[in-house]
């Protein structure tokens, strides 16, 4: 797959990979490197100049949505508050209103925002919002989620907290994933392959198998020699594009 | 804190210079009535009838004139605002027929509507529809990219998108305009009522003027610049109730 801006640059060129069903796979980069113009490609936001994503979405149910998007940051609608806002992902889809709204609840509850349900945004921290993201994404029940930096904005310790939290979510029906991040850290302890891809044009340079067994503790996997193994590779992998 | 005691104080002095400048005679009481005066007249006026008939029926002209050409402005502004085909095709026709001044067309209303009542309507729903399909096209583009990208993520039918994402994220634009609106409004209904009516705020200053009946005119007058303060207020209120999501300050 290739994309070439209107002003004549390349942003990613010869893009060619699989994510296999109910897999974990995330792609990491230097900043420019075309990644999020992957992902909103792929996600169906923005058009490839040749080439194609196909997402083999086999399921065609009534009460889901077959991809689900969580964006970077302040994605909630702010005239909404939090429970219209995850409820309005379901506008779509052929649920009853009781269903609709017991999975809405059930939703927040699992990221622990019902005691915030009618706060608007501005009434909450960027963790909270972030959490309200990736509920709405997970609400719909998609059978792929594309996520593109979606904790990028978060400080560090929100950070750890919120991918713990969304492995949790993930471990519960293993949805197929797409994961944009710039942390190889992160990458690291998400995914189940990661795609270290290379700038101008983005290309990828090596996909990296990731090990560690499920269930995985994003925070004791950072004592285990294997993660300082694979982060100190991908760093490399980093580097030499930089100096190339 | 200091900004509600000017709110307050600045009209206040106004009309404290005003009555000074009459009692010293520096200004011809004949034409420019102290605001003492004025207030005796006002009371007057008002328990005779006749300000309060007029006033009800430019509110009458203002308020359906409004919400004939508000709606449709609103309703088509958010289509030019959000789809670049009608955008295409309306933009230069509303940029033709927007800086036509509407009181050079009221001959041409009242040749299309007649006398009565409907070409009061006709031309404050003219000059209210421009200023909110302006508003509200504004409104829709100076929406953030990414809720339209999350709408069309998470595939929201277009009834929704247009009454869910399109018309709150432009709603702050389209207060703006109301507030616009309800002084041209005002303005149009009391120029239309000058000539072409028997009965309004418009009227009663015209045929004060044309009977020299100074004290009346000045009541009318008053009395417009009251029924804009309190359309205002009433604009403020409702921004409050429907703009929750913005932080209050």
């Amino acid at each position: 797959m290739r994309k070439v801006f209107a002003s004549g640059t390349i942003a990613i060129d010869g893009i060619d990979f699989e994510v296999g069903d109910g897999e974990f796979v995330s792609i990491v980069g230097p900043s420019g490197c075309g990644k999020t113009t992957l992902l909103r490609i792929a996600a169906g936001l923005e058009n490839a100049t040749s080439g194609n994503v196909s997402v083999n979405a086999t399921h065609n149910r009534p009460d889901a949505l077959p991809c689900a998007t969580v964006f970077q940051e302040h994605s909630l609608f702010p005239w909404m508050t939090l429970r219209e806002n995850i409820d309005f992902a379901f506008d779509r889809l052929a649920i009853d209103s009781g269903e609709r709204s017991r999975r809405v609840s059930a939703q927040l509850d699992l990221v622990n925002l019902t005691r915030f349900e009618d706060a608007y945004p501005y009434q909450l921290s960027g963790g909270m919002k972030q959490r309200g993201a990736v509920a709405r994404a997970f609400a719909v029940d998609p059978q792929v989620l594309f996520m593109d930096e979606p904790f990028g904005s978060l400080d560090e310790q929100t950070r750890v907290l919120l991918a713990g939290e969304l492995l949790t979510l993930w471990e519960r029906d293993r949805k197929t994933v797409l994961f944009i991040t710039h942390s190889i850290e992160e990458a690291l302890a998400l995914s189940d392959r990661i795609v270290v891809m290379t700038a101008q044009p983005g290309r990828i340079r090596e996909i990296v198998r990731v090990p560690f067994p499920r269930p995985r503790d994003p925070i004791e996997l950072r004592a285990d020699p294997e993660f300082g193994r694979l982060s100190v590779h991908i760093w490399h992998l980093l580097r030499q594009e930089r100096m190339s | 804190m200091i900004e509600r005691v000017f709110r307050f104080v600045s009209p206040l002095a106004l009309l404290a210079l005003w009555e000074i400048v009459v009692r010293v005679h520096l200004l011809d009481a004949r034409f420019f009535p102290a605001p003492s005066s004025i207030v005796g007249d006002f009371i007057d006026f008002l328990r005779s009838g006749e300000l309060v008939s007029n006033t009800w029926t430019t509110l009458q002209r203002v308020v359906v004139g409004f919400l004939i050409g508000g709606i449709p402005g609103v309703a088509i502004g958010l289509l030019v605002g959000v789809n670049r085909v009608a955008r295409a095709i309306l933009e230069p026709v509303v940029a033709l027929l927007y800086p036509i001044p509407k009181i050079a067309i009221l001959p041409l209303i009242l040749l299309i509507f007649g006398i009565g009542e409907s070409s009061k309507y006709a031309i404050v729903a003219i000059g209210v529809f421009f200023i909110m399909l302006i508003n509200t096209a504004a409104g829709v583009r100076q929406i953030e990219s990414i809720y339209l990208e999350v709408a069309r993520s998470f595939e929201i039918r277009r009834r929704s998108f247009y009454l869910n994402v399109l018309l709150p994220g432009a709603l702050t634009n389209i207060f703006a305009g109301i507030k616009l609106s309800i002084g041209i409004a005002i303005v149009l209904a009391v120029a239309a009522e000058f000539t072409a009516a028997k009965s309004g705020l418009g009227f009663q200053i015209w045929n004060a003027w044309q009977t020299l009946q100074v004290e009346r005119m000045y009541v009318a007058l008053v009395m417009v610049s009251l029924l804009g303060y309190v359309l205002t207020l009433i604009g403020n209120a409702l921004e409050n109730v429907f703009v929750p999501w913005r932080g209050r300050s």
